[in-house]
């Protein structure tokens, strides 16, 4: 049963091996679908190309109906999984300026490393600012360091916030996203076509 | 659409489905989904280690790290954006995308579009520590535990995008 | 013209959209298995005992202070990091070490971990070390074996770098603060201190606005 690095099956130096086979898929799988090129990324915010969108929601849907079932079958601890700890107000604040950057710079980290990788000149820029944002973060860290903690909430669950069951919200969420991604097609299909 | 363009990408239903597969596999080994930007911070730790310690233990971001004696380097998503690199370039390989460009929108200059790479860049690094992780670990991986960290993400960056949009669309339509 | 541009609607999108429904209306009509979970003894006790390995940091603090002669502290980092700092009275059992086993094929480590006198409490940098030789010694039926939860990174936010209660704090917020700043002069000076230290208030001023540790900052 899962996680299997959490219940000793596996060492840390294989999760060191494991982490770097994942993130090869993990980089190929981005690459491949053209998250490596800005102006397909940037086709979302724009109604041009919503690769993003798709791919995105397509591998959250995917792994959280994965993990549920796993669970079902006994597979996996849930309780042992990793669940990002809620700040509202960094957390709010920082995806804000994420935005800010993701539709400034027309990537994201992630995305970045993949256009470097293929010999993206942006990209590279691009991740070299990122450097440069990571370390004014950390000089500027004394003065949001109370900010950066507000608003804790811990390890909590989207689920237990709305009160619904688990399986209803992952159902709902599928429901939405069909529908979005036939609305986000039809769209695409009116909005002028960007070569690139 | 895909049909418009010189390059064939993937269908991105299965990129996406792929992807999942490969987080999901992330969670039954690791424990943990994906992620990226948390390695960077420690790439650009361990460079300033080098080049100015003495700073890096004052600062209570970087210095965390260091107080806590762990090894900064030894870390999954480390070898996690290593994997990237290698991936996207097997991917660029294969399909014969691999050239050195500066891609841009025919209508702004190949100055412009550095400048702004370089500002987004800047404004992501910045925004991903202080969210505690940038699309991938935040938004992709919190979405897949159904964390609301993963969807207060998920919905800042890409409702702050949305609203920015307006602004910046010369720089891409 | 518009036969140029692809259809929306494909037969494998249909295919796929049904896939995806069905899958989520089994997550919801496959009886809540969280709950029935919850209803299997077998489970439940599982989940008491889980909720019963770790010891928090103050709790091994007040150990500690008390010196309490059945605790035996295990750091099972390695050797290097053991000789820089560790905490008072801990043995070194790096985590590689642990399953080694001597010439006669018995374990190593045997008489310190598999008895039922002391209670074994590992702890490492973060969590998943200690947790990971916790759960090998449970499943080797090791008894009194637990970790320190959040590790040395917890101790240093908790009892070396206290942060301060809010204003609005209750009294026992207060009270544990208190009992940090005690535990920290404790631990930095190294001296002897009243037990009354550990739940009066001490003269050791907090120093303004501790540096907190980053934890998982970005850690996307």
């Amino acid at each position: 049963m899962g996680p299997l690095t959490d219940i000793g099956v596996l060492n840390s130096n294989w999760e060191l091996l494991i982490a770097l086979v994942l993130g090869i898929g993990f980089g190929y799988v981005l690459e491949a679908a053209g998250f490596s090129t800005s102006r397909k990324l940037a086709g979302v915010f724009y109604g041009y190309d919503f690769v993003v969108w798709r791919v995105f929601f397509t591998a959250a849907l995917t792994a959280m109906v994965g993990l549920m079932y796993f669970s079902y079958l006994d597979w996996i601890d849930l309780s042992l999984i990793y669940v990002n700890k809620t700040f509202l107000g960094s957390a709010i604040a920082g995806g804000v300026i994420m935005g800010l950057g993701f539709i400034i710079g027309g990537f994201c980290p992630g995305t970045s490393v993949c256009a470097v990788a293929i010999g993206k000149l942006d990209g590279l820029i691009f991740l070299g600012g990122v450097f440069i944002g990571i370390f004014l973060f950390g000089a500027t860290f004394p003065l949001i360091e109370e900010f950066y903690t507000s608003g804790a909430l811990g390890s909590i669950l989207v689920y237990d916030v709305l009160g619904i069951s688990a399986g209803m919200f992952v159902f709902i969420l599928i429901l939405f996203a069909i529908v979005s991604f036939y609305l986000t097609a039809r769209i695409q299909r009116k909005a002028k076509p960007v070569r690139y | 659409m895909d049909t418009n363009n010189a390059t064939k990408y993937m269908n991105p239903y299965l990129a996406g489905f792929l992807l999942g597969l490969i987080m999901l596999a992330a969670y039954y080994f690791t424990g943990e989904g994906l992620g990226a930007s948390g390695a960077f911070k420690r790439y650009e730790i361990a460079v300033l280690e080098k080049i100015a310690p003495a700073y890096v233990e004052s600062n209570h971001f970087f210095g965390a790290h260091i107080a806590a004696k762990e090894n900064i380097l030894e870390n999954r998503l480390v070898y996690m954006v290593l994997g990237v690199f290698f991936g996207g370039f097997i991917s660029g390989a294969v399909s014969g995308r691999l050239t050195f460009k500066v891609e841009h929108s025919p209508k702004i200059t190949k100055k412009t579009r550095v400048i702004a790479a370089i500002v987004g860049g800047i404004l992501f690094g910045y925004g991903s520590q202080m969210g505690r992780g940038c699309t991938s670990g935040s938004g992709l991986s919190g979405m897949a535990s159904l964390s609301l960290a993963g969807f207060i993400a998920l919905f800042a960056i890409f409702g702050s995008g949305y609203l920015f949009a307006y602004f910046f669309r010369k720089l891409w339509i | 013209m518009e036969d140029n541009k692809p259809r929306i609607i494909k037969k494998r999108y249909i295919f796929m959209a049904a896939l995806m429904i069905i899958a989520g209306v089994g997550l919801v009509v496959i009886p809540d298995f969280d709950k029935m979970k919850e209803a299997h003894a077998e489970e439940m006790l599982l989940q008491i005992m889980s909720d019963e390995k770790v010891f928090s940091t103050d709790e091994i603090a007040e150990m500690l202070i008390s010196g309490d002669p059945l605790l035996q502290l295990i750091d099972v980092r390695t050797p290097e990091e053991f000789e820089k700092f560790s905490l008072p009275g801990a043995i070194n059992i790096p985590l590689a070490d642990l399953l080694t086993k001597d010439e006669t094929g018995h374990y190593k480590w045997n008489d310190a971990l598999n008895q039922d006198v002391k209670t074994t409490v590992f702890y490492s940098n973060g969590d998943i070390y200690a947790s990971r030789a916790w759960s090998l010694c449970t499943r080797l039926k090791f008894k009194n074996v637990y970790f320190m939860n959040g590790g040395l990174n917890g101790w240093f936010e908790t009892i070396i770098q206290p942060k301060a209660p809010a204003v609005s704090a209750s009294v026992e917020e207060e009270k544990l603060y208190q009992f940090r700043l005690g535990a920290r002069q404790y631990f930095l000076g190294g001296g002897v201190v009243e037990t009354a230290a550990a739940t009066a208030p001490t003269s050791a001023q907090p120093t303004k606005k501790a540096g907190k540790k980053a934890g998982g900052g970005g850690g996307c």
